[in-house]
């Protein structure tokens, strides 16, 4: 009594006895023997070898409907046969006696390997036949010791096929295709027996059917259903049906009754011959093999093919991995994927690092995953990842999480993504108290958190999507290897590939930050407020300026002399006002005055006043300024405007130069040249610092006041600075805009040119590509160069530039400086330019006259 | 020691009956056939330090020759007339202790089938029925066993005996066909012979213990309800 636990019968688990016989259960060896149908008595052997005297009958070895089937030797040729002879109580029914010949007629037509061959007929004493022997079992009794396997069946079926294909060939439907009517013997090889219900094609209609005795031909289990419902309307398709039910039942000790599963998911045997078996067994023989020549072909190529791809391949992976080395009772490393062939439920793979179609760990990859980190399908985890995933951070396609979501669709107190919705959310479409969406509003908080949040989960969204896919995906591929399905192998591998491909280009994309989205809302913002003030300052301006276009027209009226006073009197009235835009409409009035009779003194007082208003805007200022020297102003007035040649904004000095032109009365060589000269350094550093216009800055404003003015060298060498037009690389003058405008504005037109002034005039006006200002320098160089020396200077270079020149203009401006500047020294050089052959006659003519005045 | 398959337990019984040699032949068969089952059934009532004195006391009686008077093969099952001998000699010796304790003696009983034993205080027939049952399968499997090796098929039953109880599972006829060089199908023609050889052993020692009269299935299915 030492034994902790005593042995068990492993077939049906109880207790083995101490005296159970060569420790094999005693209950099962008596269950064998009791339920096993008794064996055929023996009793009526000697009958029998009355009857047969010319048979050795040795054996009783099978009892059907209709006949009893001995072993026998057949002594005249010395073999063992099967000798069937027909029950006694059948032989005097002619019904049956038609159905043993029949079978005996059938079974002479064929000789085939697979089907047990007839060697005689004989209806004396009784209808009998002589068969082969089969020293063998039926396959309902091969059966017994458990169901074949696939490999089994694949063997037997298609042997099958080629029975019922010859019998077909011949005209023989057998009808009754069922295990015990299936022999197998040691050898392996297979026969079809009893022929009993066997229809012959010449039969015509069947004219018997076996009514009498309550049943239908074969057994019902393995009928088609169109012979069950109508038996006289079958065709070799019935076999057919009958054969997929045998084979059915091989595979899965089960028939195929009522909503059959597949042989696959019935014992998960080989899911490639599911396919045939289910068209043997299709319900409209229309749907089935056309033959049983094409079933067999069917069923070699499908065992030889690739498996079928599809819902049951995942659980034909079925591999696990378990790793050895273990944390808290939970191995390193599980891989479990396929059902357990057991219980029949989907495996789980539980470990710290757990991959599998059910996953639950440390870290969780698998179709639904649970663990600390999780990723898949479905995902649940302190931080999970997935198509679904819960957690308390959620990443992937759809997220829920209790603190933060990175996926298409984000649901969290903190949400990122496509679609996010949480207390703080940011995305292309943002819903929630903060929100940042791209489109829409975009809040401070949101922004702030987004950009410091939504990268790094976006990174981790893009790794555990590429991590998680491609190891996932590996070890399904490697599930798939070890479980010799190389097609299902390849097509995990490829997925495998989605992780990378997918996250490269994702990982490439620069999103802008939810910070510069704020930025650009604020300075659009702040753009749109000052367009708006600015939109309404023009409309006010512009009133302004109808007001002033209205004075300007009343003030000028010498038709009205009543309207004109008026006018008069509101300009000056608006002039004193302190509303600015009365003030600049009454100063645009009076500055636009010009030679209209309108005495100006009423207004100089008042303009004084509002030139030395304090904080006034300098626009009105300069245009008060503008305004008093046009009155007969005083010395005081000029003191006060050149305390303002520093004091006044760059963009302002206009009227500043206006007054001390007006005070100079153009002559800045005097006490003015001091004040002129910083009023235009002032503008032309101001001019080297601008990148653009100023609005309303013009550097014209103060450039045009030295037009026709006399200046000191020291503005002449400013202006020569300022003037500098761009060179290129071979030293060709290019016009600048800036440079442009102080040559044409003042340097071209100052009255009085000392050599600064005519060395830049001369040499731009040799320049070829700059030909079309050598005109206006000719122009601006008539009478006001009055050194002598200069003065030959620029004769001799006129002379040089009209020899390659024929501009109609220069040539006029030319003659002029020659007439003026020529002295005797250039009588060579004038001779010889009067010498050139495509010259006019009439500047010929020019020219000669020159020639003969300075001639002595 | 291969029975004649005609002959019954009781034609056994028969003959042993008488003081020949023959006879002495035939019951020493018989204790040796069924020493186990009555070994059984005394250990479940008897001490162990008397279990085996008593067994061997019980055969000696019968050994002794005239136990066995009366007995014939209209009593029906030997099982149950076994039984009945071995419960009336367990009776008749409990009865002989308490009158030895007494110090008093009393003459010896014939065995006789009027004589009930007192059944409430022995164990209960399944004991002894079971041991029978497995007795039987023993010998059955001994004698399969014994002709597959007079036909040189001894690695054969060694290897496909354990299908007889039905105890192989799906898939095992791989292993086992390679290791005989056959074919799986093969394997189960092999199966289904050994098993149905063994049934016709077990029928035809059944019947040997049975009556003309008795059904040998229903005495099946009773061995088969005491397993």
């Amino acid at each position: 009594m030492n034994d902790p636990s005593p042995p068990s019968c492993p077939s049906c688990g109880k207790p083995l006895p101490a005296e159970a016989p060569r420790g094999l259960c005693p209950r099962c060896l008596l269950e064998g023997i009791v339920s096993d149908p008794a064996p055929p008595g023996t009793d009526s052997l000697d009958s029998v070898r009355e009857q047969f005297r010319d048979f050795e009958i040795l054996e009783l070895v099978g009892i059907g409907g209709m006949a009893r089937v001995y072993k026998a030797r057949d002594p005249l040729v010395d073999r063992i046969v099967a000798l069937k002879i027909l029950s006694p109580e059948r032989a005097v029914d002619p019904e049956w006696i038609e159905r043993f010949t029949r079978e005996a007629r059938a079974l002479a037509r064929l000789n085939h390997p697979h089907i047990v061959q007839v060697h005689r007929f004989g209806t004396s004493p009784q209808p009998h036949l002589v068969m082969e022997y089969v020293d063998g079992v039926n396959l309902r009794q091969a059966m017994e010791a458990g169901g074949l396997s696939a490999r089994e069946a694949l063997v037997i079926v298609p042997k099958l096929c080629d029975a019922l294909h010859y019998a077909h060939e011949h005209g023989v439907l057998h009808r009754d295709i069922k295990p015990e009517n299936i022999l197998v013997d040691t050898e392996g090889r297979v026969k079809v027996v009893d022929f009993g219900l066997a229809k012959l094609r010449d039969d015509g209609v069947l004219h018997f059917t076996l009514t009498q005795s309550g049943a239908k031909l074969g057994t019902l289990a393995y009928m088609a259903p169109e012979q069950v419902e109508n038996p006289s309307d079958v065709d070799h398709r019935a076999d057919i049906y009958s054969l997929g039910v045998v084979f059915y039942e091989m595979l899965t000790g089960e028939l195929p009754l009522g909503r059959f599963p597949s042989p696959s998911e019935a014992n998960g045997t080989d899911p490639r011959l599911d396919a045939v078996v289910l068209r043997t067994l299709e319900k409209k023989r229309e749907k089935r093999f056309a033959d049983a020549e094409t079933m067999r072909t069917e069923l070699e190529s499908a065992a030889s093919g690739p498996l079928p791809t599809g819902k049951e391949n995942w659980n034909e992976l079925n591999y696990e991995y378990r790793s050895p080395i273990q944390i808290a009772g939970w191995p390193l490393l599980h891989v479990a994927f396929g059902k357990d062939e057991n219980t029949g439920k989907v495996k789980r793979a539980r470990g710290v690092v757990a991959v599998g179609s059910i996953a639950t760990g440390g870290l969780a990859m698998g179709v639904m995953a649970r663990g600390l980190v999780s990723f898949g399908v479905l995902s649940l985890g302190l931080i999970s990842s997935g198509v679904l995933s819960i957690g308390v951070v959620s990443l992937g396609v759809m997220g829920l999480a209790a603190w933060c979501a990175s996926s298409v669709i984000a649901v969290a107190p903190c949400a990122f993504g496509v679609n996010a919705l949480g207390w703080i959310s940011a995305g292309v479409k943002a819903f929630g108290k903060h929100t940042a969406d791209i489109d829409g509003p975009i809040s401070l908080t949101a922004a702030t958190v987004a950009d410091r949040w939504s990268p790094p989960l976006m990174s981790l969204q893009l790794g555990s999507i590429m991590i998680g896919m491609t190891v996932f995906m590996l070890c399904a591929a490697g599930a798939a290897w070890k479980a010799s399905n190389r097609r299902i192998f390849a097509l995990y591998l490829a997925l495998s590939l989605i992780g990378p491909v997918s996250i490269l280009p994702a990982v490439q994309t620069k999103l802008p930050t939810y910070m510069e989205l704020y930025r650009k809302q604020e300075a659009a913002a702040e753009q749109r407020a000052e367009e708006e003030q600015e939109a309404a300052k023009a409309k006010v301006r512009e009133q302004t300026y109808e007001l002033a276009r209205r004075w300007m027209a009343e003030a000028s009226r010498t038709d009205d002399a009543q309207a004109k006073e008026k006018a008069i009197d509101e300009m000056l009235k608006a002039v004193q006002s302190d509303d600015p835009e009365q003030n600049l409409a009454a100063l645009h009035a009076f500055t636009r005055l010009g030679e209209t009779r309108v005495d100006r003194t009423p207004f100089r007082e008042p303009l004084r006043r509002l030139v030395a208003k304090k904080d006034l805007d300098w626009e009105i200022r300069g245009w008060a300024i503008s305004g008093l020297f046009e009155t007969d102003f005083e010395a005081s007035d000029v003191q006060k405007i050149l305390g303002m040649v520093e004091s006044a904004p760059v963009e302002r000095l206009g009227p500043i130069a206006d007054a001390l032109k007006a005070a100079s009365k153009g002559d800045f060589t005097g006490d003015y040249a001091a004040p002129m000269f910083r009023v235009l350094q002032r503008t032309y550093m101001q001019d080297q610092k601008e990148t653009h216009l100023r609005s309303g800055w013009d550097t014209r404003d103060v450039l045009v006041v030295l037009w026709g003015s006399r200046v000191t060298p020291e503005i002449e060498k400013l202006l020569n600075e300022w003037s500098f037009l761009d060179s290129d690389e071979r030293g060709q003058i290019i016009t600048g805009r800036r440079g442009y405008t102080v040559f044409y504005f003042s340097l071209s037109v100052i009255r009085n040119k000392s050599s600064i002034s005519v060395n830049r005039l001369v040499e731009l006006a040799s320049n070829f590509d700059v030909r079309n200002i050598a005109g206006r320098c000719f122009w601006g160089m008539q009478g006001n160069v009055p050194d002598p020396g200069d003065q030959r200077f620029v004769a001799a270079s006129v002379i040089g530039i009209l020899k390659e020149r024929n501009d109609g203009y220069l040539w006029e401006q030319g003659l002029g400086l020659l007439e003026r500047y020529a002295t005797a020294d250039h009588l060579p050089a004038l001779r010889e330019l009067a010498a050139r052959e495509e010259l006019s006659d009439e500047r010929r003519k020019s020219l000669e006259q020159i020639i003969a005045r300075l001639a002595p | 020691m291969t029975p004649s398959t005609r002959e019954t337990r009781w034609s056994l019984v028969t003959r042993a009956q008488g003081d020949t040699p023959a006879a002495h032949l035939a019951l020493s068969e018989l204790c040796e056939i069924y020493y186990a089952p009555v070994l059984a059934y005394i250990r479940s009532w008897a001490g162990p330090d008397e279990t085996e004195d008593l067994t061997h006391a019980f055969f000696e009686r019968i050994l002794a020759g005239d136990s066995l008077k009366g007995a014939s093969q209209q009593r029906g099952r030997f099982r149950s007339y076994l039984l009945g001998a071995v419960k009336h000699f367990l009776c008749e010796n409990r009865a002989k202790e308490h009158r030895l304790k007494r110090g008093s003696h009393l003459p010896h009983l014939e065995i006789k089938e009027e004589i009930a034993p007192d059944h409430a205080a022995l164990p209960p027939d399944a004991e002894f029925d079971r041991a029978w049952a497995c007795t039987l399968l023993d010998r059955a499997l001994r004698l399969l066993a014994e002709e597959m090796n007079q036909s040189g098929k001894d690695l054969l039953f060694q290897e496909l005996h354990p299908w007889l109880t039905g105890a192989a599972g799906y898939g095992d006829q791989t292993a086992v066909a390679e290791k005989l060089g056959l074919g799986e199908t093969s394997v189960r023609v092999q199966v289904h012979r050994l098993r149905k050889r063994f049934r016709e052993i077990i029928e035809a020692e059944v019947a040997q213990t049975l009556d003309s009269g008795t059904d040998p299935a229903a005495e099946l299915r009773h061995l088969l309800s005491v397993c």
